[in-house]
């Protein structure tokens, strides 16, 4: 029957259901293997079994052998007769097979008749040297088919990035995922589904269900379709359990197909408006700046570099390149920079920025051999000795901004074999030595930023008001600062915009009464700033009590009447945050006891906010009654407020009351809101907020 | 009775274990001294957490310019001429279409189109429109790519602002700064590896809030660490009074015994993050008063910035800050600029903010590309969602406001391997999005891209699944990288 399967296999059908059986032969063939081997140790070791067990066991182990061996060659023929099992590798597994199980039955038969026949002694011996190499050849052809080649020494290879680019689209990008994912199955010696992907040839004629791929319609294309069944579909690709594709992958296979599908069609030739370009474009620099040929460090040696203020660093995984950081000016010491020797030459980014490096240094940088990045931004270099970076041969780039660089130093760079980029602003170097080493650098691109002298002034900022305090008794100093060196502050007390003639601010102030400070800061090369206002209240007399006479929203109670002399200004800005009383609808009512032995007040300010975006206005109208008895009070004050035309920018409002002829020990204020918004305001016709923060009386 | 230091092994969480157990796989494998590369992860299923990037990263760094309140697209970068040919009209509901509307508009009885008031034109080899409020960054509309169709799932701040930062619009989802210094680690030990800066605008804000630079489920290593604007950038870094550089050291050096000690008897993980991390804070306090110190810049860098940026806390300073912090090795500078809500008084509060942020984002660009830098740092300046093309409230000749618009909006990105120019385009109404849509998981994936990271592989296994910053979406998106 062997010999039958053997030579008339074209001529045979195997029936379905004996397929299950052939798929078994991976399985079954380890025992004829082991067997084997066993049968070997036995034959060397027979003299420490005994020459009893060694007879009696051997036409056993024999026996066992032959018959799994011949079984496992059956189940190979039938599972070879399955589609997708063709070529060389194939033919020649069979034929080591079947010579195996032939030395097999041979082993089998020469043991019986082995006692005292020198003949069959020879025979078996001979046939045991024979089956190790055969079987050794043979399963190593077997593990390749099932497997796929190089299957144990894949991990030894290089990623195949690591190899050089050819150009073109397919041998670059397609066959490699081809390679990883699919070739094991789909190979010259193993062809599922007839389909051969060695090649674009026998991969866009397809296999047993025709043309795999229809050249510019990755819809049409069988490929296409088996990769985008759901993973539970029979015929899926690649199988359920296979590594699958990543929609990456399978992105670059549907616009590779799109494209036509050439496997001459050249990367630098495809349609920059085509997804396949956009696609290619990314992996394609990936692969190129994974071209290093140099050698990785050591890990050992690449942990000792490192440290708090070195940072070395691979590119990415299992690049050999490095990029080193050295941070902290402050803890820098020359040794950190020496320290980096052993891994100079797979350095291609050195960032030395805000260090206090030399000129000196640039001798032991120069022989970085493939630095390609430079940062020397803000160093102590001067560039006497820049010259010696014309030793790193592969240095496209150079940062020295923020150095105390020349014209005459960049020069030292003209012959620089590889140098393209020099970044060379904010330092000595004006408009003319620009113009002049760009005629002298002409390969190089200098970037020179924008240029201090052709920046057009812009207005400088206003003074900072120290301790932001706008509540100030009369003891306590006012201070005005600017952060910018060289700038002065020219304020005034009287209401005027302040300009280079007012007085200037070079010591503290001390005020006596509600007092408006305008200021504003100059510095030459600047537009003087824009006036600032701040509003100093002077504290006012203590009150015995006092008391809010209507509740204001429940919203913004803050602290109820304390809200009102607790010192604390409130920004409108912030209007929630607890300094602010909240009225709408009611009036702000608040009755203030000066006490029995007061003095008469002769001013009352009070201090309100405007947000008009937020619907919070100024009061219509301020009224304040007095008394010595709070049954007999009697309006002493009605001050009426314009009704706003427009939004005015937010602002926190002084209200000052001047009180003629007060003899009054209580005093009440009384403040109107807005009853509803006006026409023009977004929010026409919604009720409106006033908002009340301090209360003071002179 | 049975040791604490018995229950406290058994009780070691399982993340430390494993954490452990990797550890110990990857440095004492034999295999690995023989043959560099044998336990490489080159799978596709395989997570790498080894501070490396998955393959070449086109950007090192990333600066976040946080628009918080979401500035108008329509008076920014989406030049809709057709908003104000058709001023006054109703938007068409085939336009609207189902949209989820916010409570403040959902009642609203009618949609008046209005168009900007703000004149466009044109700037750059693209011919980028940007409008006459944005005019320096209309000077560096060659080195920018303003992306028109950026669009989210969220109508309100917090969830929008949430989804934007962590790719899920409920809470406690690691923050996008986090997970790349969990992916990518810290380039500089001597500064957090995520840093944060506020700002507050003139105009109408929305609050954020500490769980946007969150580190989630990551380890607590990962969180943002939020600058303040006061004296002490970093709150309670300085020694308290009294105590010198030298008597803190020797604490230091007295802790780390008593430390080592209880690791011994406890074999908790956490004890030698601590330590790590007292020595870091140690060397912060000599890293963060340099790297915080502008007194240095000369005056044509504040210029350049404008003058607000000497006076800490606001935009233009926290510009100048993120430049310094990102040149030395900060892997995400956070910024939030707050106050872009214009739900009314568009036409007084948007010119404030522009005035703000326009000439300190150009700035920051222009100075990073001055000194090399721009190539390797990813600038992005944006919002949490877009603004309607229809007036909230009632539309008025001289001044209207725009409610939230989540279908479409506009950011722009800088350097880092991003393309320049405009990508993607709206319908003439600016509410839909007719070519090139980029979903937030998109973005996300394609930032972690030009990271060097694969946002499919980096992910974390938390609750007995595997969390990523796109959760189960995104797809990196090819047109935006050059």
């Amino acid at each position: 029957m062997l010999g039958l399967l053997v030579f008339a296999e074209k001529f045979i059908e195997i029936p379905r259901l004996l397929q299950p059986i052939g798929r078994m032969h991976p399985l079954v063939l380890h025992f004829p293997i082991v067997l084997f081997i066993l049968l070997a140790f036995v034959e060397v070791y027979k003299k420490s079994i005994g020459s009893i067990g060694y007879k009696r066991m051997l036409p056993y182990l024999t026996f066992a052998t032959a018959l799994t061996s011949l079984i496992s060659a059956l189940m190979g023929l039938f599972l070879s007769q399955e589609s997708g099992y063709a070529g060389d590798g194939i033919s020649a597994h069979k034929w080591y097979g079947i010579g195996l199980t032939f030395l097999a039955l041979i082993l089998f038969n020469s043991s019986l008749k082995k006692q005292g026949s020198s003949l069959h002694s020879l025979l078996f011996i001979g046939s045991l040297v024979l089956s190790i190499p055969i079987l050794i050849i043979g399963s190593h052809k077997g593990a390749n088919i099932t497997h796929g080649k190089n299957f144990v020494l894949e991990p030894l290879n290089s990623d195949e990035a690591d190899k050089a680019l050819t150009g073109e689209v397919y041998a670059d990008f397609i066959y490699p995922i081809i390679k990883r994912k699919c070739i094991n199955c789909h190979n010259d010696d193993k062809t599922k589904g007839g389909l051969n992907m060695t090649s674009i040839y026998s991969l866009i004629k397809g296999g047993d269900s025709g043309l795999s791929i229809v050249k510019g319609s990755a819809e049409e294309s069988e490929l296409i379709h088996r990769i985008n069944l759901p993973i539970e579909d029979e015929e899926h690709m690649p199988p359920d359990g296979k590594r699958q594709l990543t929609e990456n992958e399978i992105d670059l296979f549907i616009a590779w197909i799109n494209e036509g599908a050439e496997r001459t069609l050249k990367t630098a030739a495809v349609n920059p408006q085509s997804d396949l370009f956009d696609l290619i474009k990314n992996q394609g620099e990936s692969k190129r700046i994974n071209q290093y040929a140099f050698k990785a460090v050591n890990q050992k040696v690449l942990s000792s570099v490192n440290g708090p203020f070195v940072n070395a660093r691979p590119l990415f995984v299992n690049s050999p390149a490095l990029e080193v950081d050295l941070f902290v000016r402050k803890t820098y010491t020359p040794e950190l920079l020496n320290a980096l020797k052993p891994i100079r030459d797979q350095t291609v980014h050195l960032n030395l920025s805000g260090l206090p490096i030399k000129d000196d240094d640039l001798n032991f940088i120069g022989t970085f051999s493939n630095l390609e990045k430079l940062l020397l931004n803000g160093t102590d270099i001067n560039g006497d000795n820049l010259h010696a970076l014309n030793q790193n041969t592969k240095l496209t780039s150079l940062a020295i901004s923020s150095t105390s660089v020349a014209s005459e130093h960049v020069l030292m760079l003209k012959d620089h074999p590889a140098l393209q980029e020099i970044y060379v602003w904010d330092t000595q170097l004006n408009e003319d030595d620009i113009d002049y080493l760009k005629a002298k650098l002409p390969r190089i691109n200098l970037h020179v930023g924008v240029m201090a002298e052709s920046q057009p002034p812009i207005p400088l900022s206003p003074p900072i008001l120290v301790n932001n305090k706008e509540i100030v008794g009369t003891d306590e100093d006012i201070v005005l600062e600017h952060k910018l060196n060289g700038a002065k502050i020219f304020y005034t007390l009287d209401g005027e915009d302040p300009d280079e003639t007012s007085a200037i601010f070079n010591h503290p102030i001390r005020i006596n009464k509600y007092t408006q400070i305008k200021s504003r800061s100059i510095k030459e090369g600047w537009l003087p700033s824009e006036v600032v206002t701040h509003n100093f209240y002077v504290k006012g007399k203590p009150f015995e009590d006092l008391r809010l006479l209507t509740t204001p929203n429940q919203k913004y109670q803050a602290n109820g009447a304390r809200t009102l002399n607790d010192f604390e200004k409130g920004e409108i800005n912030k209007f929630g945050n607890k300094k602010w009383l909240g009225y709408q609808e009611t009036p702000f009512s608040a009755l203030i006891d000066l006490g029995a032995d007061f003095d008469p007040a002769s001013q009352i300010i009070l201090s309100y906010g405007l947000n008009m975006g937020s619907y919070i206005m100024a009061p219509t109208r301020v009224d304040v009654y007095g008394g010595n008895n709070l049954k007999n009070m009697k309006r002493i004050k009605i001050h009426r407020l314009p009704l706003p035309k427009d939004y005015v920018p937010n602002a926190e409002v002084a209200l000052p009351l001047d009180l003629v002829d007060n003899q009054f020990q209580y005093l009440q204020v009384i403040a109107y809101p807005m009853k509803m918004l006006p026409q023009w305001h977004a929010g026409a016709g919604a009720k409106a907020w006033l908002f009340v923060d301090e209360l003071f009386v002179y | 009775m049975k040791s604490p230091g018995f229950d406290h092994r058994m009780n070691i969480n399982r993340r430390h274990f494993l954490g452990k157990l990797g550890v110990g796989v990857g440095s004492a494998a034999l295999g690995s001294l023989l043959v560099p590369g044998l336990f490489s992860s080159k799978g596709d299923s395989a997570d790498s957490i080894s501070g490396l990037t998955h393959f070449a990263p086109k950007a090192k760094r990333v600066i976040y310019l946080f628009q918080n309140g979401a500035p108008s697209q329509l008076e920014s970068f989406d030049y809709k001429p057709t908003l104000n040919t058709r001023f006054g009209e109703d938007l068409p509901e085939s336009i609207r279409g189902m949209q989820r509307l916010t409570g403040m508009t959902a009642n609203q009885e009618r949609f008046p189109l209005v168009g900007s008031k703000f004149s466009f034109s044109q700037y750059g080899k693209a011919g980028t429109w940007v409008s006459e409020i944005f005019p320096h960054i209309a000077s560096i509309a060659d080195d920018i790519c303003v992306v028109k169709t950026i669009y989210t799932e969220a109508i309100n701040h917090d969830p929008a602002l949430t989804f934007m930062q962590t790719g899920a619009q409920v809470g406690n989802r690691p923050s996008m700064g986090a997970w790349m210094s969990y992916g990518l680690g810290s380039e500089n030990e001597n500064l957090p590896a995520f840093c944060v800066l506020l700002s507050r605008g003139r105009g109408n804000g929305q609050g954020v809030y500490s769980k946007l630079w969150t580190n989630g489920f990551l380890d607590s290593v990962h969180q943002g660490v939020q600058f303040s604007s006061g004296e002490d950038p970093i709150l309670y870094l300085n020694n308290p009074a009294g105590t010198d550089k030298a008597g803190r050291r020797e604490m230091l050096d007295q802790l780390d015994k008593l430390n080592q000690l209880s690791y011994q008897t406890y074999g908790d993980p956490e004890i030698h993050t601590k330590i790590q991390q007292y020595e870091m804070a140690y060397r912060m306090q000599t890293a963060v008063p340099e790297v915080t110190d502008i007194s240095k810049e000369p005056d044509h860098i504040i210029k350049l910035y404008g003058p607000e940026c000497i006076i800490p806390g606001t935009y233009a300073a926290n510009c100048l800050l993120a430049r310094k912090l990102s040149e030395s090795g900060v892997r995400f500078v956070q910024l939030y600029h707050q106050g872009w809500d214009q739900h009314d008084n568009l036409l007084r509060d948007m010119p404030l903010q522009a005035e703000d942020a326009d000439r300190p984002s150009a700035a920051l660009i222009k100075d990073l590309k001055q000194r090399g830098l721009l190539d390797e740092t990813l600038v992005i300046w944006g919002g949490e969602f877009g603004r309607t093309n229809y007036c909230q409230g009632r539309l008025r000749v001289d001044n209207y406001g725009r409610d939230h618009h989540p279908r479409c909006f506009s950011i722009w990105m800088a350097g880092g391997g991003i393309k320049t120019g405009t990508y993607g385009e709206t319908d003439e109404f600016g509410y839909n999005i007719v070519k090139d849509p980029v979903h937030v998981h998109d973005l996300h994936a394609t930032i972690l891209h030009l990271m060097g990271m694969d946002h499919e592989r980096l992910n974390f296994k938390h609750l007995g699944r595997r969390f990523r910053l796109t959760d189960v979406h995104g797809k990196v998106v090819p047109g935006l990288i050059a």
